[in-house]
Parts: C-alpha cells; structure tokens; sequence
C-alpha cells in the first residue's frame, strides 16, 4: 500500500492542486482581512458608542412628567437590552470586535483555516481535488494503466481516498500557515482592544476545530470521489458531488421537515457552527427553525459517519465492478 | 500451460454481444497475432485478458491463473489502443508512478525499458510535449517494464515511423527469443505476418480461424479449377462448404484447406475438371476469405 499511496500522491504534484492551494491560501487571508478590518473599525473611536437618548418627540409626548417617565423608561430597556447582548455569543447580528482576536494570534489563526476547510469552500476544493484525482483518470484514459498494475481495485481506491484526505489535511496546514504569517500584520495594521489573545486562550479557540475537522474533511473526500467513481469523469464528478452539497445546504436550510437527515444538518452539528460575527470562520447553514432545534455534535458526528460509510460502499461496489473501456 | 486460454469468453454491452463464446490457446513463448475488422471484438479481448472489463460468461487463464488474477499482473505487460499516461509529468516520472502502482521492480528497470522503447532521449521531458510516436514508445516501456512473461498489445505501432516499426519487430522478437509470450492485436497484416507464428482471425466476437502464418499444410489454398460449362452449377453444388467465385464461362475459384479436397468433392459429384491449379493465399488474402471480404481494422 507504500507505494501505491506514494504514486498517488506523486499524481497529486500537478497544477490544478498547485491553483487550488493558492486560491484557498489568498482566499482565507482576504476573509480574515475584511474580518478584522470591520472588527477594528466597530472598536474605533468612529463607532457609535452608546444608543441616542430617546427625547419626547420619539413618543409624540408634550414635554412634562409623562414623558420624563417615558424616557426613562425606554433608557432602562435600552440598558437591558445593551447588557443581554453583551452576554450572548457574538453573531452576525451582533458582532463585538473581540470575535476577531483569534486571527490576530498565530495559533488561534488555524480556526479559521479550520473553518473554511470544514465548510463549503473547503467542499469545493476538496471536490476539484478529487474529480481531477479519480474523475481524470477515466478523463484520460490512465485509468487502464492503474488497473493494468494493480487488480486488487480496493487498494487503488483506498490509495486516492487516503491520497486525497492528506492532500487536503496538508492544505488546512498550510493556510494555517499563510494565516499565522499574516496574523502579526493584522494586528499592527488593525488593532483590537484589549491585550490580545493568550496562546492558551488561543488553543482554546481552535482545539475543537481542529480535533473535528478532518472528519468532515474526509467526508468531502468519499463524496467527491464516488460521485466520480459514478460519473466516470473529472467535470461531471465534481458537478454531482458539489450539486448535491449545495442541494444538502438548501434543504437544510429551508425545508425543516427534511433538514435532520441532511449531510449539512450533520456537518453544522458535528463542527459545532455557530453564527459568526466580523470574521467568517465557515461557509455554512448554522440556524435552524425552533421546529428542527440546533444539531449536536454526537447526532452530527454518527450522521456523518453513517453517510461515509455508505458513501464508501457505493464507491467499492461500483469500481470493483466497473468496466474500464476507455 | 498454456500463456492464454479462453473458453466460450463472452462479453456484452446493452444487448450487443462484442466478444461470443471466443476459445483461444496461446502457448507459452508464441508470437501470436489477433486480427479482426473494425469493431470485431480485438479490444475487448485483450480488456477481458487483462481484468480491465468482465465477462458475462465463458473462462479465460492468463498463466495459469482465471482470469480476473490480480496476482498474475505483475508478469503481465499490455498496452491497450492509445497508452494513455499523466501529462504533467515527465516520461520518466511516468513509468516510476506505474512501477509503484504495481509491484517492486527490478534494479535499474525504469532506465532500462526507456532505453528498449528508444525514449531515453525525452525521459525528462513532461508527456504532455510528446508526439504520438514518443507516447507510443513511452507505452511499450511501460509494457516492458517488468520484464513481463506475457505481453498484450493492442495496436503496438500506432503512430510509430517506419524505423520505430522496425525497432518494434526487434524488440517483440527479442523478448520472445528470451521466452516471453506476445498476443499482438494489429491491423497491419503485413507486420502480423512478419512477427507473428500464429494469427487468429475474429470477426463478430467469433473466432473464425487460428492459422500458422509459415505452416503451408495449414493454410487454406485457393482453387482455380476449368470445368465443363454444363457442369458448372453441379460444381458449384458439390463445392458448397466452400467460398466459391465465378470467374468466367467454366472457370471458378474456391478457397478451400487443399487442392485434394476440392479435386475429391467434384468426383464425387461426378464431376471431373479439366484443371485443378492450387495457389497459396497470402496472409490478406486468407483475412479477407475469413472474415466475409471485411477490411481489415
């Protein structure tokens, strides 16, 4: 298996690999740019820092007791109110610039790597990487000469899932890597207030991420490679596993009745999305209707290892019994 | 053991049957030709040989082993139509990535199936610069690679020059002499019939005849035979089992095994020919009688 795995991942050395990785690098830097931009402009002095006193006009009330009793009233609920949110998480409807802090330390810089490889972006990369890795070989007709060598087709499927899922570990690593170089300059160039994240605040930040990620990574992988075990070819392999993600999102998104039972409920609960604030850290569905509740990580995790292994079947069953007459 | 057997190998896509109950014997050290028209079944044959594609039914052993046989690959080199390899890599990185798909390889193996295929020269250069002769070049290295006891090569010369064509004959008989087995599926007949022992001949997926290329009592003849003109149609009747061709008022050919056997159907027809001239069939011609006057592929 060596030294399958090793022609794999010398057929990995190729230029769509070498595109992807730098879109996915520039990519998560211009996010965690725009993220700590905003986030330093809504800490500056610029910014509002308080809610506008409601006067008598806001209640069409004369001036007098009653209003005066009005305006006091409305300040008391603006204070609740000020005091409520900055007790709940930060979201996209209530962001504070503190949600930022972890892409301005390099270690805390990997949750958002995490992030975009364990969400849509990093689906779509992934999925090029395997409609070109398994889809390209019946493209171009290598396929024969993979099998002409080695029969046991299990194997070779075992070599491009495992090939693949380190290709994609090594490019969470390296946008890490990007991001931690970048995170020094963020800072100095968009300060946040406060002393900045503590290194052991920042392991805090992205050890969940990081322990959970890959699996969803490597549901990506079985997903874009038996779509192209199925189709047979690089463009259509990526179309079907891509069309079905984004058809997982929508459904998950706006059909509750169905939502449960989609690969994006399961990802969301396993991952732990949450609505996020000035920085994107994924591109994914993470509100649900009352009616379906937030997943959890255990639903989500049993989920996405149920739909892998069904994935893996399908992928098995189909090459062992493919007919290779390109 | 045998290097090839196939018994009643069937294979078929939708409703066509592409290969039909096909039985082959190739022995071990035999420079074996497989010729055919165009969609005959060559290429399918060759696919199932290798495991590439299964059959519906019937068997097949390469080296002893049924096919499909994993295990026998590694002693196994083909090249199926156009070898297909990965672009963006070099020749010689090429034939590394196969050598790790299968299993190890001997010492100094990569370099010295470049040097048999005369591709040394570009081993460096990323395939995607290659011509199709150095694609095909760079194929037959990678199906001499291991040194193979049986090599399946389907339409070897494929855009090789006519000094390529030579190299090839050398480096198929060169193999052979050291007592490798060759199942060479062509269109070029003459090339068939200067390198191959025995050709089989398939049309529709059948076998239609297995003949030894230097073998004259094997060879079908054709017959020019004069006979009376009143007797020509009982001739033509006693002649049946046979292709038979009008050539002129009394004058017909016939393709059969010997000249015996056509001067021994006529008397017992009691018909008696004035003349009865055996010719022997070239090779084309033989291809042309087998498979109902069809081009070659």
């Amino acid at each position: 298996m060596g030294r399958l795995l090793r022609a794999e991942i010398t057929k990995l050395r190729r230029p769509l690999t070498l595109w992807l990785t730098v879109v996915a690098a520039v990519a998560c830097v211009l996010f965690a740019w725009q993220g700590v931009k905003n986030a330093a402009a809504a800490a500056g002095p610029a910014a509002p820092v308080s809610t506008p006193s409601p006067s008598c006009r806001d209640f069409a009330l004369p001036p007098g007791p009653l209003c005066d009793r009005a305006v006091l009233v409305q300040q008391q609920i603006d204070a609740y109110q000020r005091q409520r949110l900055a007790a709940l998480p930060s979201t996209r409807h209530n962001a504070r610039p503190g949600d930022a802090s972890p892409v301005e330390q390099p270690l805390g810089a990997a949750k958002l790597a995490l992030g975009f490889m364990a969400s849509l972006p990093g689906a779509l990369v992934v999925m090029l990487l395997a409609a070109g890795h398994v889809g390209d070989e019946w493209t171009d007709r290598t396929i024969k000469a993979v099998l002409c060598q080695e029969g046991r087709r299990w194997r070779v499927l075992a070599a491009k899932l495992i090939s693949l899922w380190g290709a994609a570990l090594a490019l969470t690593l390296l946008e890490w890597s990007v991001l931690a170089a970048a995170s020094p300059a963020l800072a100095a160039l968009y300060p946040l207030p406060g002393r900045g994240l503590s290194w052991s605040a920042a392991w805090a930040s992205m050890a969940a991420d990081a322990a959970r990620a890959p699996l969803v990574m490597a549901l990506f992988v079985l997903l874009g490679v038996t779509a192209a075990v199925l189709v047979r070819n690089a463009l259509g392999g990526f179309a079907l596993a891509a069309g079905a993600l984004v058809a997982s999102l929508a459904l998950a998104g706006n059909v509750p009745a169905v939502a449960p039972w989609t690969a994006a409920y399961w990802v969301s609960g396993w991952m732990q999305f949450h609505s996020h604030g000035f920085v994107i850290y994924h591109f994914w569905v993470d509100g649900y209707p009352s009616s379906v509740g937030r997943p959890g990580a255990l639903v989500g995790g049993a989920g996405l290892l149920g739909l892998m292994v069904l994935a893996a079947a399908v992928a098995v069953a189909v090459f062992r019994r493919a007919d290779v007459t390109v | 053991m045998l290097a090839i057997e196939c018994r009643g190998l069937t294979k078929r896509y939708g409703g066509r049957t592409v290969v039909d109950g096909l039985d082959l014997a190739v022995e071990q050290g035999e420079l074996f030709g497989f010729l055919g028209p165009n969609g005959s079944g060559k290429t399918t044959t060759a696919r199932l040989l290798l495991g590439l594609v299964l059959a519906d039914a019937g068997e097949a052993w390469v080296l002893g082993s049924r096919v499909p046989c994993p295990s026998r690959l590694g002693q196994i080199g083909a090249m199926v139509e156009e070898p297909a390899f990965y672009p963006w890599l070099s020749g010689r990185a090429n034939l590394r990535v196969i050598g790790d798909e299968g299993g190890p390889l001997p010492a100094g193996a990569v370099d010295a199936a470049l040097e048999q295929a005369g591709i040394t020269h570009a081993a460096a250069a990323k395939v995607k610069t290659y011509s199709q002769g150095m694609r095909q070049r760079l194929g037959l290295a990678a199906a001499v690679l291991r040194r193979p006891a049986l090599l399946v090569l389907d339409e070897p010369a494929n855009g090789l020059d006519p000094a390529g064509i030579r190299e090839l004959r050398d480096l198929l008989e060169g193999l052979a002499a050291g007592g490798a087995t060759v199942f060479l599926s062509s269109h070029l007949l003459g090339e068939v019939e200067q390198i191959c022992q025995r050709v089989a001949v398939i049309d529709h997926g059948r076998l239609v005849t297995v003949v030894a290329v230097d073998d004259p009592t094997n060879a079908a003849v054709r017959v020019r035979l004069t006979v009376e003109e009143s007797d020509r149609a009982a001739a033509r009747t006693a002649l049946a089992r046979w292709a038979v061709t009008v050539e002129g008022p009394g004058e017909l050919t016939v393709v059969a095994p010997d000249g015996r056997a056509v001067n021994a159907a006529l008397a017992a027809a009691g018909v008696y020919a004035a003349a009865v001239i055996p010719e022997r069939l070239t090779l084309e011609e033989r291809y042309l009688a087998a498979t109902s006057g069809a081009g070659p592929s």
